[in-house]
């Protein structure tokens, strides 16, 4: 056993020793122990390499406020963690950590000699550097400050883990399992209320774990822990949850808890997760979140054996660690002197307390008497000297701080009084209120429906806390209704009794000192960085912040925002609560990627929708393409064939025999009630009261704007019943809009809506066979032209499956719809497959389906149009009902700007060469020249290579457009220069006799 | 995530089950050929983008299918209250009220 | 149950043979619902009496509440739209007796069967698997109550029964996704 390492007391499990290794180097530890609390019992001392200047850094503190331990730990392949606290990672057999921001090693470091030179990184040095030469930049800047930068490395590998993932309701949470949270969650629970109680540690008990000292209602704390953690547990209607950090507070109480479930075995088990994120609504939230302490401002103040007061003492109580043998004290609070006093009786020699304060209560100095320490008041640190460790300290006074006395040392213990943790509570949107005499902010007005208590609301005595718990536990149970508990009051005796410190004497020492003296640890920001920024004339602290970047490395400047508003004030020459904090900002502490992403990874990351009919693409090759959440067949491939050729030879086959698709994805809604022709009517710009029953129409439905929004056929099957398709893209939008304005505009009407989007199969068949290829299938419909002629819509049935069969076609040829209940569209087409083969009947995909489709001109909604096309524009004035007094959009098309000649319009565009297919998106210009700047007057929207017509053909919106028909456009592209002639936009079959077959 | 009280279900609803459906109030005028050009630029584009008090529609997408209406301030995001459509403006002095009232202890 | 349809094609449902069971009770028990015949109701509230008589059913009135029969249920999901349940066999007269209700009472009846896919969920851990992507306060929720939300990333209709049983229906290209869901918190969650 070394020096380092009490024997005996703390809260280890010493027959449970654990083998670990740092920088290779195998150490032991215990059960119970951190990482950092195991390093320190080791003598370990150096830890790290700080961020920017490479300097040598130890371990300041034993919690999540940890600025500069920060180590890798590696648990195997993917589970590789970067800027892992030390002094949060509890110990585990075979834990393998490594240090970070080292090269070539953690003893010598290249990157340190960047400190050597004086100050050439202050603030704003990024802004101001690297900026010439230029050409600097690729070659050797980047490459340097990439290995020499950066917070730790970030790991390549997936990440194997899997998380877990709920939303939780309670009536009260409770966050933090200090002395105020657990006999708030003690009150809250008393009369049944459903109580969360959340700890970041591997523990409750938060400060009482590091004063065992004290004696709570007569029992010695940890007994009183010990028993209130098992009344707690006994309840029902209380679920603790420790290694879980409140990272986020939002609206109407709903937090963001992370519950660490392995990361202290090393792996996750298999199977099991790694973490849980909790997704907390509570009615009532009590913050116990409790405070940081302070670290002082002074030159040197970051060499490793410098760490926080209270730090020491919980390794000592806690971890059963002496930090040091030879400590000496810098204080501007009391509470360093508890610490002082409990290592002096552990056997550790204390000799000296610097206390930067003038006067110093009478009983600290008795105490101290007896103990043979002496005290220096109005006395700080003025440097300290030590390479990898400190070595020694200048003890000087303020008016004479360059000279002092050195007083060689091993470790520097420091408080600057302590900062309430008001982070939650101001993410929650609280407002704070400056407290002068404990110089820190505290929570002041709610906004929810919360309450502080202890130390996180300036409470910082264990009697306070505990009471004031007590009191905001009952008053939650009472304001959720539920019988208030916690009216008995607790007893302490054995309390270090506490006097205030004031911010200005915590920080007196930084308008003298010199040299590197660290507000932020992790973002090496110093105290003349932030005189300097307020000297180049950043007045704002949020500016001051993002210049310096203080505050915001992943610490989030849980030790440092408090010193360097200090700072930036006394540099003002304003008073700290004029000058204001930053934004506190979720996450508390550095939360992992995986836990937020939870369940949402793999085969889960998005919901991949599949039509009825997708198993059969898929067994017969299909490539697919997502269309929105669907995923549709894209084009069959047979044979090694490209897509080129099997789009060729599905549109082939469409035009000359039978192609087969499946257009289930189509949005469906069935409008039914007395007024459902009056709906459409003013919600598409057709005319839907005159059509038959048993009609089909092409509905143009537009934006209030007057472009178009969405197409589709909508059928008729009886007087008040309408079959109504969308795209498929736009089926939910269409559907919110029709219910938007049937629910708020036209309330009157008597029309409901319901969709059918999925109970519907739909089989679109085009080519020249389809009708013989049917009819021996079909019951209770005649096929014949002149029964069932184009656009058209029938109900019967086929293979003996109800249908609602649709004469339409957006190919061209003769076409029908087969809709048949989703359960049965697999089986159909097989059958149509089956019986097709005598026709050579192939399946076409959505590839083919564009190109069929262009060589009419019919366009796609999204494709041609981009939301500013009119149906003017699309030359579709032949869908617009004239006569109807209104519908959506119809006033739009008479404002001036829509009736302005040089609108693009839509046109066909042949390339001189025909073979070259244009690329979509290609801008077209009106003077052939690849010179810069052209004027666009217009891009290509459309663009294939058509089979049918054994050349490419193109559609693209063109300024009057219609008015070029017969002229010649160009394509400039990389190189080149492709001339086109404008055409009509339909390529094949102009008048539609394919149609009426 | 918000909890939003929705007047047709009368519960506080989870925020991810409704969508946003623009500002409240904004009347469709009732022949839309009548209205000026101005009249009409107003009704498609003007909207009053206030810090504070707003008057908006959301849509109770996954859950009860209905739009309604609702006050909130767009500073602290909070409801303040929630209506059906076609119900009229609340008046200022109710909003204010029910602001104070809501105020946590 | 009746084959919805005579005819000899197979019906196909992406969740058929599914069954999932998980733990000893077992702790979370999934299985896809028998099918039936579904309609989406919508009527004003001023006809719904009339409407039960034409379902030969109760049909409740308030959001949220539902009637479950032996065949036939009803759930009520927003202001005037109600989601009947029946066996295929009861389909065709309840087309044909609200086909004869219109004529007095405007209302509309779609047939809905094939939309959603039923999927049962329970066990002790079924609220726990719900609650690991459906945002509301399940445990709290009354029994014997219904409601359309959200499961992860998809929109169900979720009926509870009591703590431990529900049932959900899904829009049928979602419902893959939510077995996989509830498959995999199940999973999860043993831990």
């Amino acid at each position: 056993m070394n020096s380092f390492r009490t024997e005996q007391g703390g809260r280890l499990c010493r027959d449970r020793p654990l083998g670990f290794t740092f920088e290779g180097r195998t150490l032991q530890g215990f059960k119970g122990d951190t990482l950092a609390s195991a390093l320190l019992a080791n003598g370990v001392c150096l830890v790290g390499r700080s961020y920017k200047y490479h300097r040598p850094r130890g371990i300041m503190s034993a919690g999540s406020e940890e600025a500069s331990a920060l180590v890798g730990i590696d648990r195997g392949e993917g589970r590789f963690d970067t800027s892992t606290r030390a002094t949060t990672q509890e110990l585990f057999e075979g834990l393998k950590a490594v240090s970070q921001h080292c090269w070539p090693s953690l003893r010598f470091d290249a990157g340190a000699l960047a400190g050597l030179g004086g100050p050439v990184m202050s603030a704003g040095f990024y802004y101001k550097t690297f900026m010439w030469p230029e050409s600097f930049w690729e070659r050797v800047y980047e490459p340097v400050l990439r290995k020499l930068a950066g917070l730790g490395r970030a790991p390549v590998a997936t990440d194997p883990d899997i998380y877990s993932s709920r939303y939780a309701h309670c009536d009260v949470l409770v966050v933090g399992g200090g002395p105020a949270g657990l006999t708030a969650a003690l009150a809250a629970s008393e009369g049944g209320a459903k109580v969360i109680l959340a700890d970041e540690q591997s523990e409750i008990g938060g400060d009482l774990l590091s004063t065992p000292e004290v004696q709570i209602d007569g029992q010695p704390a940890w007994n009183w822990l010990k028993s209130t953690a098992q009344t707690l547990a006994s309840r029902d209607n209380v679920t603790i949850l420790t290694r879980t950090t409140a990272f986020g507070y939002y609206q109407q109480n709903f937090l963001g808890l992370v519950e660490r479930l392995s990361d202290h075995l090393g792996a996750a088990r298999p199977g099991s997760p790694r973490e849980r994120l909790w997704r907390v609504r509570a009615r009532r939230v009590v913050l116990a979140t409790g405070s940081i302490e302070r670290p002082l401002v002074f030159s040197g103040n970051d060499r490793p054996g410098i760490m926080l007061a209270g730090a020491a003492k919980t390794y000592l109580k806690r971890y059963g660690v002496r930090v040091g043998q030879r400590p000496v004290v810098v204080t501007a609070h009391d509470s360093a002197y508890a610490s002082a006093f409990e290592l002096a009786e552990a056997g550790v020699e204390v000799r000296t307390i610097l206390d930067q304060r003038a006067h110093i209560p009478a009983h600290l100095s008795k105490r101290a008497d007896r103990l043979g320490i002496e005290i220096l008041a109005g006395h700080t640190i003025a440097r300290t000297c030590g390479h990898l460790r400190v070595s020694a300290v200048y003890a000087a006074s303020f008016d004479a701080i360059k000279g002092g006395r050195k007083i060689s040392c091993d470790c520097v213990l420091m408080s600057g009084g302590w900062t309430p943790s008001v982070h939650l509570f101001s993410q929650s949107r609280g407002t704070l209120k400056w407290r002068e005499d404990i110089g820190a902010y505290v929570p002041d007005v709610y906004t929810q429906n919360a309450v502080s208590a202890g130390a996180c609301d300036g409470d910082f005595l264990l009697s306070e806390a505990l009471n004031r718990g007590a009191e905001a536990g009952g008053l939650a149970a009472g304001a959720t209704g539920f019988e208030p508990g916690g009216q008995n009051r607790f007893g302490v005796a054995g309390e270090f009794p506490l006097s205030a410190a004031s911010l200005e004497e915590s920080t007196h020492a930084t308008a003298a000192a010199r040299g590197k003296a660290f507000v932020d640890f992790q973002h090496d920001v110093t105290a003349g960085d932030i005189e300097q920024a307020v000297c180049e004339g950043f007045h704002s602290i949020e500016h001051v912040k993002r210049y310096t970047t203080t505050g915001m490395a992943t610490d989030q400047g849980k030790t440092s925002n408090l010193n360097s508003l200090a700072i930036a004030s006394e540099a003002l020459g304003r008073g700290a609560p004029e000058v204001g904090l930053t934004t506190f900002r979720p996450p508390y502490t550095p939360t992992s990627f995986g836990v937020l992403a939870g369940h949402s990874r793999g085969k889960l990351f998005e919901v991949t929708r599949k039509s009825p009919i997708d198993s059969w693409a898929e067994e017969n090759g299909a490539v697919f393409e997502p269309v929105g959440l669907w995923r549709r067949a894209r084009y069959f491939p047979r044979d090694g064939e490209d897509m080129h050729r099997a789009v060729s030879r599905e549109c082939k086959a469409t035009r000359t025999s039978i192609g087969i698709s499946d257009a289930s994805t189509l949005g469906k809604i069935e409008v039914v009630g007395p007024d459902a022709a009056e709906f459409l009517n003013r919600l598409y710009t057709n005319t839907w009261t005159k059509l038959g029953v048993g009609r089909c129409r092409y509905g143009l439905m537009l934006g209030e704007d007057g472009f178009i929004h969405d197409d589709g056929v909508v059928g008729r099957l009886a007087e008040g019943r309408f079959h109504v398709t969308t795209t498929t893209g736009g089926a939910a939008g269409v559907f919110a809009k029709m219910e938007d304005y049937r629910q708020t505009e036209w309330p009157d009407l008597d029309v409901w809506l319901t969709s059918i989007s999925e109970q519907w199969a739909v089989i679109a068949l085009n080519g020249p066979n389809v009708r013989k290829l049917i009819a021996p299938f079909i019951e209770g419909i005649d096929l014949s032209k002149e029964a069932f002629p184009h656009m058209a819509i029938r109900e019967g049935k086929i293979f003996g499956v109800p249908t609602r069969l649709f004469r339409v076609s957006f190919t061209g040829e003769l076409g029908f719809e087969v809709n048949v209940p989703s359960a049965y569209g697999l089986a159909v087409w097989q059958r149509l497959m089956e019986a097709g083969a005598e026709y050579d009947i192939v399946p076409y995909g959505t590839e083919a389906l564009h190109v069929l489709r262009a060589e009419k001109g019919y366009i796609i909604v999204g494709q041609e149009t981009d939301g500013t096309q009119t149906p003017h524009d699309m030359g579709m004035d032949w869908a617009i009902g004239r006569k109807k007094p209104d519908f959506i959009g119809r006033r739009s098309l008479g404002r001036p700007d829509m009736l302005v000649p040089n609108r693009k319009q839509l046109v066909g565009l042949l390339t001189t060469d025909p073979a070259y297919v244009l690329e979509e998106g290609a801008q077209v210009t009106a003077e052939n020249t690849s010179a810069v700047p052209a004027r666009m007057i217009g891009h290509v929207t459309s663009s294939y290579w058509s089979e049918t017509l054994q050349r490419s053909i193109a559609l693209a919106v063109v300024e009057a457009g219609r008015k070029r028909i017969g002229g010649e456009v160009y394509i400039p592209m990389p190189g080149t220069v492709y001339p086109a002639r404008v055409a009509e936009p339909v390529f094949y079959d102009p008048n539609g006799e394919r149609l009426n077959v | 995530m918000l909890l939003i009280d929705c007047p047709y279900c009368r519960q506080g609803r989870p925020e991810i089950e409704f969508s946003h459906a623009g500002e409240a109030h904004m009347e469709r005028p009732a022949d839309p050929e009548t209205a000026s050009d101005a009249q009409w630029e107003a009704f498609l584009f003007h909207r009053t983008n206030p810090a504070g008090i707003h008057f908006e529609r959301w849509y109770h997408i996954h859950g009860c299918g209905c739009y309604f209406n609702a006050v909130r301030d767009t500073v602290s995001e909070k409801f303040i209250l929630t209506y059906k459509a076609g119900e009229p403006r609340p008046a200022v002095s109710e909003i204010e009220a029910l602001m104070v009232e809501k105020e946590p202890e | 149950m009746s084959e919805p349809i005579e005819t000899r094609l197979k019906p196909f449902n992406p969740l058929a043979d599914k069954t999932l069971a998980l733990g000893g009770r077992p702790d979370l028990f999934l299985r896809p619902e028998d099918e039936c015949a579904r309609f989406s109701l919508r009527v004003p509230v001023g006809a719904l009496k009339k409407a039960a008589v034409a379902f030969e059913g109760n049909i409740p009135e308030n959001i949220g509440e539902m009637s479950v029969g032996t065949g036939k249920s009803a759930l009520c999901l927003g202001p005037d739209e109600w989601l009947l349940l029946a066996p295929y066999r009861d389909a065709q007269s309840i087309i044909v007796r609200f086909s004869q209700l219109y004529e007095t009472a405007a209302h509309s009846l779609v047939d809905v069967s094939y939309c959603t896919l039923g999927i049962k969920v329970c066990g002790p851990r079924a609220r726990l698997a719900l609650n690991s992507g459906c945002p509301l306060d399940l445990e709290n929720m009354p029994a014997g109550r219904c409601t359309r939300t959200v499961l992860a990333k998809a929109q169900i209709i979720l009926l509870k029964f009591d703590d431990q049983h529900y049932r959900l229906e899904i829009a049928r290209s979602f419902a893959p996704y939510i077995w996989e869901f509830l498959k995999n918190a199940g999973k999860i969650e043993e831990h």
